[in-house]
């Protein structure tokens, strides 16, 4: 009896203490990204996408043209303060745990990036695994607006192109919102992240037109590195180098290599690429090591001679080690950024020789790089020849 | 007239089912007496009668040694009691009262008032046996024994019930029968102390002593092959007269899992059978709870496309989860109870009614989402893979916990519900065994027949006559 009677207690806590974060699903608007802009007045301009879960017609199966996501924008000297404004036009609460991508504008990011994310690390209900991109040349306000054919909801557009860029080229590399914060407290890596632009923009152009059109009018695509210095955006990497930084930070998991030979060019496919830096005191070995497939040739080699596909396997090589090595030279004598975090991986390999660095920004600048590439094997693909050769040969 | 007649005459008020034959045989006074409707008249014409009136050169002193040696009848029993002669007269037996003696002879001529042997209803197999128990108790014992001939099996009887006089039989093997349990069985049928029974349930209420849990502790069959089995495995059966359903004691968690065809089934396949019966008992448990939980708690779970459709699903729908989820439910088990009740031909529009209104209208309605349709019917299907009534209503029980569960505090509700659960089934103990044997506590033997089954012996344990 007496037990029975705790558990009265007990469940009558339960129900008087109401029901915990209770919050049924028609309530919430789920966010699916978040743009940050500043505007004339120096102000900070949020742009919330939403997704659009109104039920269109009792017919689901039909396909509808309407956009599937809604954007709220407002301007206010904090983030919360815009997002606590936008409230008043949303008739439900914003939910954020499903946010997908930030979209941080070039404006903001030289400014300062720090001043524009701590939002996002203090709230609870945010999770840091969204992927957070630069909008390039434009605002993110007009990234997170531009509508796209394929995916219905745009941010899911970007993570989508951005994942299929990391993995079949090598461009971009998905960095979540969690890693820009680790490297933004380790202060001996410099922060990078992947950038978007808008391409074949059209300003007079409805945009719900462009869904109507075969031959797309605008979109959004990933474009190349943004590196940062002192948290303060500095420039981009072009998409080559935005290979090679890949190909440093051991990145890539397959992408194209194109070289030249005396009639034509030859297209690689690189696979399985692995890199291993070794540091030695100012000296930095960068080793990679790889296997290729030849995907396409319009050059007159031989593919069934060693010595050809020797040849082959030096021009890749070669090609891979000079973009590397001119991207290095970028990083380290223009933008003078460690983005690639060569002091954190010093410090981790040798501290005793860390401690005597004095001046790292000097330090940097005399570093000496040595990069080795090394095609493991050479796939032919289904012929030996091209089909002009193949043809002379058979007569 | 005889006394003992006059007093049968008055106590039964002169029914006229039963019939008093008066014979003179060398002028000795008898009567035949029995029930014309339990009776097989050609019996009593053939044997009885016939034999009797062969009978020569008879006095009072040698008349019952004649009867007894000459009578064709295969069961001849002496009683000498007024309420052995009620008691044999409503078996089917044919009672010979003669004048001036005190010793009656009871012979037993039960008429046919069985069906035959028919297939099992409720447990059907497309490999096993096809016979299932009927409601004769002799029919039921034969079943067992035709498949276990050995000395080993004991049957003990009981009788209970004032008007009813029901058999009762408590079979084991006395060389592999848990002692412990069986001991625990005979106490409580000995106790048992109760006006009437009809059916097994009866006496499985009664001796059941996990009143409170809603989980079964005995397991019910209609199948000879299973409650042979249960035998050769060390559990003791209870066949009750006039019931087409046995009892086979103790029954843990694991048992209601296995099926009959787990014998005859390869090892691997029957593996895959079982670890898709548990999945089936964890998604009747779990699914609609969890499924509140994450629309109305943890949303940040699900993966952010799989959301977006739950969202637009749920879009107009006026009521919040849990009710509707309840409402769906009650929905359910409404068309199940019917449909077990309803006569054949008026199936098709209790499914028709129940697959359009329930599913497709409430829908376009905007009353419950197509999603908890869903939710509902995998529930409501994954139940039914489990033979046992009480084990499927137990689990509708503790479905409706986790649901309450998950609506106060989501994923955390449904925990903890979890493992009050877990604590409710490890403290539970069928007739001496613990329930959530062989996991808890862990029994090598039996576990090698349990979810994943290896050895070929069934039951786990080595032949030994």
């Amino acid at each position: 009896m007496k037990k029975i009677k705790i558990l009265i207690v007990v469940l009558f806590l339960l129900v008087v203490s109401g029901c915990y974060n209770y919050r049924e699903l028609n309530e919430l608007s789920i966010v699916s990204a978040i743009g940050i802009d500043k505007d004339k007045n120096d102000n900070i301009k949020v742009t919330i996408q939403v997704i659009n879960s109104k039920k269109e017609s009792s017919d689901s199966s039909q396909s509808n043209t309407n956009a599937t996501f809604i954007t709220y924008e407002s301007s206010a000297k904090t983030i919360q303060e815009a997002l606590r404004k936008v409230v008043l036009s949303s008739p439900k609460r914003f939910f954020a745990t499903q946010m997908q991508i930030l979209v941080i504008s070039e404006k903001c990011a030289k400014d300062d990036i720090t001043k524009y994310i701590d939002f996002f690390t203090r709230d609870p209900e945010i999770q840091m695994k969204f992927l957070t991109l630069i909008a390039k040349d434009t605002t993110a306000n007009k990234i997170l607006t531009t509508l796209t054919p394929l995916e219905t909801i745009n941010s899911t557009n970007i993570r989508e192109s951005l994942k299929t860029n990391t993995r079949y080229l090598g461009i971009g590399y998905e960095i979540t919102f969690e890693d820009v914060i680790n490297n933004m407290i380790n202060d001996k890596i410099e922060i990078s992240m992947p950038s978007v632009i808008i391409i074949n923009e059209n300003k007079n152009q409805d945009s719900t037109k462009n869904l109507e059109q075969v031959k797309k009018i605008a979109d959004s695509k990933i474009s190349s590195i943004a590196v940062f210095k002192n948290n303060k955006l500095i420039g981009y990497l072009t998409d080559q180098e935005s290979i090679a930084y890949s190909f440093i930070l051991d990145n890539i998991e397959n992408t194209i290599i194109t070289t030249k030979c005396a009639s034509g060019h030859i297209s690689s496919e690189i696979i399985e690429s692995h890199t291993k830096i070794d540091t030695n005191k100012n000296n930095i070995s960068i080793n990679i090591s790889a296997n290729a497939n030849i995907n396409e040739s319009t050059c007159e080699t031989d593919l069934n001679s060693k010595k050809d596909l020797n040849k082959i396997k030096r021009s890749i090589e070669n090609n891979i080690k000079n973009n590397i090595n001119n991207t290095l030279n970028t990083v380290q004598k223009k933008y003078k950024s460690d983005i690639f975090g060569f002091e954190d991986l010093i410090y981790k390999n040798d501290p005793k020789y860390y401690k005597n660095i004095k001046n790292w920004d000097n330090f940097y600048q005399n570093i000496n790089f040595n990069v080795n590439v090394d095609i493991d094997t050479l796939e032919k693909g289904n012929t030996l020849y091209t089909p002009e050769r193949k043809l002379k040969n058979e007569k | 007239m005889n006394k003992l007649v006059e007093k049968l005459k008055t106590d039964t008020d002169n029914m006229n089912d039963i019939i008093y034959r008066k014979k003179i045989i060398s002028k000795i006074e008898l009567y035949i007496v029995f029930s014309e409707s339990l009776t097989n008249s050609d019996k009593i014409s053939d044997f009885i009668i016939r034999s009797l009136n062969k009978l020569k050169k008879v006095n009072k002193k040698n008349i019952l040694d004649k009867i007894k040696n000459n009578i064709s009848n295969n069961k001849v029993q002496e009683i000498n009691s007024y309420q052995e002669i009620c008691h044999y007269l409503h078996s089917g037996f044919t009672i010979i009262i003669i004048n001036g003696i005190d010793t009656y002879l009871a012979l037993e001529t039960k008429g046919e008032l069985s069906r035959s042997i028919d297939k099992p209803e409720s447990e059907n197999t497309y490999r096993g046996a096809k016979d299932a128990f009927t409601e004769i108790y002799q029919t039921n014992i034969g079943l067992i024994k035709r498949r276990i001939k050995s000395n080993k099996l004991r049957i003990k009887n009981f009788n209970k019930g004032n008007y009813t006089q029901s058999e009762i039989g408590l079979l084991s093997l006395s060389d592999k029968v848990h002692k412990e349990s069986y001991n625990n069985v005979i106490k409580q049928l000995e106790k048992l102390n109760v006006e009437d029974i009809v059916n097994s349930g009866e006496i499985k209420n009664h001796i059941e002593k996990e009143t409170k849990s809603a989980f079964p502790t005995i397991r019910t069959t209609e199948r000879p092959d299973i409650a042979s089995l249960a035998l050769l495995s060390g559990k003791s059966v209870i066949v009750i007269d006039n019931c087409p359903y046995v009892l086979i004691i103790p029954a843990c968690l694991n048992d209601f899992f296995k099926t009959s065809e787990d014998i005859y089934g390869k090892n691997i396949n029957v593996t895959f059978t079982r670890i898709l019966k548990l999945l089936a008992f964890f998604i009747a448990l779990l699914v609609p709870a969890i499924y509140i939980a994450i629309i109305t708690f943890n949303q940040e779970m699900l993966p952010t496309d799989l959301l977006i459709n739950f969202a637009m699903q749920r879009d107009g729908v006026p009521f919040p989860a849990f009710f509707e989820a309840i409402l769906m439910m009650i929905c359910f088990e409404i068309l199940r109870e019917g449909d077990l009740r309803v006569p054949g031909f008026s199936g098709s529009a209790l499914s028709i009614v129940g697959a359009l209104i329930l599913g497709d209208a409430a829908v376009n309605a905007g009353i419950v989402s197509p999603i908890m349709i869903i939710v509902i019917a995998i529930t409501a299907i994954s139940s039914l893979l489990f033979t046992e009534p009480e084990l499927i209503n137990a689990l509708r029980i503790w479905r409706i916990f986790f649901m309450i569960g998950a609506t106060i505090m989501g994923i955390i509700g449904v925990l903890v519900v979890f493992l009050l659960l877990i604590i409710h089934l490890s403290s539970l103990k069928s007739f001496g065994v613990p329930y959530l044997q062989p996991f808890s506590p862990i029994n090598k033997k039996e576990l090698k027949d349990s979810i994943i089954k290896v050895d070929s012996q069934t039951g786990g344990q080595n032949e030994k006559n």
